[in-house]
């Protein structure tokens, strides 16, 4: 009688548990993520092409020859690492990592989303214990990418045993309790890594608009020095600098660090809904799909 | 020949840095009196110009990801000190009152050749 009391007990609390709330929020937090990670590596590789660019030019100016190495069909780079290289005084051209932490703690964010679907949807506990190893290993990759020790990273609870018995709903209840507490602690995680891809975000636009509008001046004064010669070269002049300013101004008017901050702020709400197990709130929506507005505004920028 | 300490490496550093600070607006400011150039057709100086806007850039790199060198004489460390002082001095007070291109262009030419003097005594270029 008292077994039976205890079952249907258990029943009533496991019944209010439900991951079906936590699946939106989860998909539009990593639409966000894979458009801001692909916005800023393309801001990282723009701005990094074009420190190549002024750092060859640099040297050229003061008397490194610039040359070609031998090109040749290869099959396998690491055997010919120089094959068909630009050498500068004989050593390979190289960029400069200008962001080195940036790509890595994105990388890191998106196992993290991945990591809120995967356990969203685990089917067993064996899925779920997996998911749970995979959040683990994103959210310590973020610590240590942040300057934080892995021991300093929230590591989210798997002790989940095996029960045969009830498992439908037990399984049920157990994933939102790992939801819940995989929210928790990755909003440690993204205060702690989200400022230094603020800043990193930052460094890249600030050596963007140092450098883009200097190339850009260099051919607007091309143009009138152009005033000579044949209409046809003038207008490839003219539309490559319509064009390049049109690309520069989008640049301009995108501030890259907003998606990030917009990161910040749409888990911090995401937190809140997790710890209240109420993901119905508007704001919270609202703040999703700013983050992913913001994030692509990025992409678009870079990419025009 | 008295050493430097770590004091003057910091200070140094600080110059450096403000240095880098300063840069885009020394870099705006000579795009500004190009395109100034350019619409007064004085071509020659807008050459100029351009090509001290490229200086700049290149110095800019330079401060942004800057590596001092091992100073040991302290007379050096506070020449690179002076060098950068100067420089921050004049671009934060002296470049915005000046209108005319010519004079506009010579302090420039002046300021890009002591940023390259501080860069030859204190820091490493990649």
């Amino acid at each position: 009688m008292i077994a039976r009391a205890s079952i249907l007990v258990l029943a009533l609390a496991l019944a209010g548990c439900s991951t079906a709330s936590y699946t939106e929020p989860i998909t539009q937090l990593n639409q966000g993520l894979i458009v801001a990670q692909a916005g800023f590596d393309g801001l990282k590789q723009r701005v990094e092409q074009i420190d190549l660019v002024r750092s060859v030019d640099d040297q050229v100016e003061h008397g490194f020859p610039l040359t070609l190495s031998s090109c040749e069909l290869t099959q396998d780079p690491k055997k010919d690492p120089n094959n068909c290289m630009l050498l500068l005084n004989g050593q390979p051209v190289q960029s400069s990592d200008l962001a080195p932490n940036g790509p890595k703690l994105l990388a890191a964010f998106i196992e993290y989303g991945k990591g809120l679907q995967q356990l969203a949807a685990a089917k067993d506990i064996s899925d779920l214990n997996s998911s749970v190893d995979n959040l683990n290993s994103a959210l310590e990759s973020i610590a240590k990418t942040s300057g934080a020790t892995a021991a300093q990273a929230s590591v989210i609870s798997s002790s989940l045993d095996l029960i045969h018995w009830f498992l439908g709903q037990y399984l049920e209840y157990k994933r939102v309790e790992a939801l819940r507490s995989s929210i928790i602690a990755g909003d440690q995680a993204v205060q702690q890594g989200v400022p230094l891809l603020e800043a990193e975000a930052g460094t890249l636009q600030k050596i963007a608009a140092t450098y883009e509008p200097g190339q850009l001046q260099s051919m607007v004064l091309a143009v009138s020095l152009a005033r000579g010669e044949p209409l046809g070269q003038r207008t490839e002049l003219e539309r490559d600098t319509v064009s390049y300013q049109q690309s520069i101004k989008h640049l301009m008017e995108t501030d890259p660090v907003a998606p990030f901050e917009q990161l910040k702020s749409a888990h911090a709400k995401l937190l809140v809904a997790a710890e209240a197990s109420d993901f119905s709130a508007s704001d919270l929506k609202t703040a999703l799909t700013d983050f992913y507005k913001k994030a692509k505004a990025l992409y678009d920028a870079v990419n025009k | 020949m008295p050493a430097s300490s770590s004091k003057d490496q910091a200070l140094l550093n600080v110059q450096i840095d403000t240095c880098a600070d300063n840069f885009p607006t020394l870099i705006d400011q000579t795009r500004a009196k190009e395109n100034a150039a350019i619409s007064a057709a004085d071509l020659a100086t807008a050459r100029t110009l351009d090509d001290l806007g490229i200086t700049f850039a290149n110095q800019y790199a330079t401060l942004l990801k800057h590596q001092l060198k091992a100073i040991d004489d302290s007379a050096q460390m506070d020449a690179a000190i002076q060098k950068f002082a100067v420089v921050n001095q004049s671009i934060q007070t002296e470049l915005k009152g000046i209108q005319q291109i010519k004079e506009f262009t010579d302090k420039v030419t002046q300021i890009a050749k002591i940023v390259a003097e501080g860069i030859q005594i204190a820091l490493m270029v990649a």
